[in-house]
């Protein structure tokens, strides 16, 4: 998690076009919206996808950026934070393939911790979010991009069940409580987005 | 560009399916098998003053303080002084639960052995007599002298069944929600002086005998030779024994199910009188000449308990009335100081009343302090003595309508 962090906390700066150093580098944003697909126990779920990658075009072929955006899993609100890489393969042609890769976390801080009448507290914890993609994006007069891509997408959430032992439990002490479950959910999501590109 | 077109067709891979894994984690008492030779064997070592680590029952003698911590041992702490006590000596004492002290003679629990120390010289203790097997039901097989302790364990597993498995589980003789009442009881008795517990011990002391409550049972030792004590009988009590609480000649016995009272007069032979029953819950009881405060608390082990503080009329004490019942947040131990009371609320503090009207003790209430977690209390003779899972507050209550914060020794980190 160090790691993802260090990492993280790099590409950020890297990725603010106030350093000075980083003016040798273009600016570059790609915004999409789409569905994410997957499957549960109850059957296929089609869920909203809005995500925006915000980088540095360090080569033709190469921009390397700051992931975030929202994923609505039904209720649950996940707000993805991750670094990006984003590769093309022909940037010259009209049409051009390319592939990205996000890693990060995924983050429920849009979700609140519910106690219900019968005194048990649900709460939420985010998790790891990987995603690779591969997509294609057309040039357009103004030497932007529309871009339509496929995704496969991984995101891991807790959510936690617990009746507290204590007046004031510590969430991370299951001594403190008398009941105390943890979901570990995984969704696998394959998701097909809609962008622009500039 | 056929290509591309192609190269997409081939990732529509199929939809993944979503993974749910969900963890029980519950606290339970796993078993944990000792020897008896392992710690007969071992010597009793007098250790220098340590840190209140888990402190459990308070006891008082003289100008000192017996802190217990269960399961290791007992802190003794100067208190001449109780704006500055002074932490002395550490008696280690495995599996111990409970004490009492008669005439610089101080009783432990040692697993299923009974224990006297001669603490005459606080500076040095002697260990003088071990009274063997008297608490045979922490035995698992007496024949290969195997016992048999409970160790509170965090447990996690996938199985959500799992969970409950921790109901029934049998409660520990040495449990910390067991305490004594009160027990202003610090006179002179068969001329032995004895120590003074607090309101949820299960040792006390009563008529040159010692009587110890546990799950099941009362037990009577004679202890008319201090250094000597001797194992008398044993009388069953019904289940879910809590505390003992002494009061001119008759035994005061809080169990989960209600209130047992004992006449002691002839105190090798203690006779039942009355049993006043009520729903189940944990209860620790103080009595003065009319009345008996008896606590009722939830809690894990207390089921369906009710939190509230009752009042009976024990003038007749073969016949105990209950007059009123008062809710209270969660009440433990208690403590009767005259016409004061003071009651351990567990983490909602400590509150005091004016109980000279039992009928409007709920009006009278004095006052309600709420900065620390108060589990017993000893209404000694120099400081109102408060213990909990914190540590140890002393308050000036010679002003009853106002307690003084003296101190407070603190556990070691928390």
């Amino acid at each position: 998690m160090k790691v993802i962090y260090t990492i993280f906390a790099a590409t950020l700066y890297l990725a603010c076009p106030s350093n000075s150093w980083g003016q040798a580098f273009s600016y570059t944003h790609h915004s999409e919206i789409g569905i994410l697909t997957g499957r549960d126990n109850f059957g296929e779920r089609i869920n909203f996808t809005f995500q925006t990658f915000n980088g540095l075009q360090l080569s033709e072929r190469h921009a390397f950026g700051f992931v975030t955006g929202l994923d609505q899993y039904g209720s649950l609100s996940v707000v993805p934070i991750a670094m990006g890489w984003r590769g093309i393969l022909n940037p010259l042609n009209k049409w051009q393939l390319y592939g990205g890769v996000d890693l990060g976390f995924g983050s429920t801080l849009l979700e609140p911790t519910v106690v219900t009448t019968w005194n048990e507290h649900r709460w939420q914890d985010g998790g790891f979010m990987g995603q690779s993609s591969i997509g294609l994006r057309i040039k357009n007069k103004k030497a932007n991009f529309w871009s339509f891509s496929l995704a496969y997408k991984r995101q891991i959430y807790h959510l936690t069940t617990a009746n507290p032992r204590e007046l004031s439990p510590d969430r991370n002490r299951p001594e403190d409580w008398s009941y105390y479950a943890k979901d570990k959910i995984t969704f696998n999501n394959v998701v097909y987005r809609l962008g622009y590109w500039f | 560009m056929q290509l591309m077109l192609s190269l997409m067709l081939v990732l529509v891979f199929p939809s993944c399916e979503d993974q749910l894994e969900s963890t029980y984690t519950y606290q339970t008492q796993v078993p944990v098998f000792l020897q008896v030779n392992t710690f007969r064997e071992a010597d009793i070592i007098i250790e220098p003053a340590k840190p209140l680590d888990n402190p459990g029952k308070i006891y008082i003698f003289g100008d000192y303080l017996f802190i217990s911590e269960p399961g290791k041992g007992i802190h003794i702490l100067d208190n001449t002084d109780p704006a500055s006590p002074r932490n002395l000596n550490f008696i280690n004492i495995p599996g111990t639960g409970d004490m009492a002290i008669n005439d610089n003679i101080l009783y432990a629990d040692n697993y299923v052995d009974l224990l006297a120390f001669d603490i005459s010289d606080p500076q040095d203790i002697e260990m003088v007599k071990r009274e063997e097997d008297v608490f045979p039901n922490l035995y698992s097989n007496e024949e290969t002298g195997t016992i048999v302790t409970y160790k509170d364990t965090l447990i996690s597993s996938t199985d959500p069944n799992m969970m409950w498995s921790s109901w029934g589980r049998p409660a520990f003789r040495s449990d910390f929600m067991a305490m004594e009442s009160l027990a202003s009881y610090s006179g002179k008795a068969g001329g032995q002086s004895y120590g003074q517990g607090g309101s949820m011990a299960r040792f006390t002391l009563l008529g040159g005998h010692l009587y110890t409550v546990d799950d099941y049972d009362l037990r009577v030792f004679s202890v008319e030779e201090p250094t000597d004590p001797q194992y008398l009988k044993n009388i069953n009590l019904g289940w879910g024994i809590e505390t003992i609480f002494p009061f001119k000649g008759k035994l005061f016995i809080g169990s989960m199910t209600g209130m047992h009272i004992y006449d002691a007069s002839n105190p090798s032979d203690p006779q039942k009188m009355a049993v006043y029953e009520h729903v189940t819950s944990c209860d620790p009881v103080v009595v003065n000449d009319d009345y008996a405060f008896v606590t009722l608390r939830s809690a894990a082990l207390c089921r369906m308990g009710a939190d509230e503080l009752h009042v009976l009329d024990i003038k007749d004490l073969y016949n105990p009335q209950l007059i009123k019942s008062y809710p209270m947040d969660n009440p433990h131990g208690l403590g009767l100081s005259g016409d004061y009371l003071y009651l351990a609320e567990g983490e909602y503090g400590l509150k005091s009343f004016n109980v000279a009207d039992v009928l409007e003790i709920s009006n009278n209430r004095l006052e309600h302090l709420k900065d620390f977690t108060a589990i017993d209390i000893i209404p000694g003779p120099k400081s109102l003595i408060v213990i909990g899972p914190d540590g140890v507050c002393q308050f000036d209550y010679s002003n009853p309508e106002k307690l003084k914060k003296l101190s407070c020794i603190n556990v070691s980190f928390r």
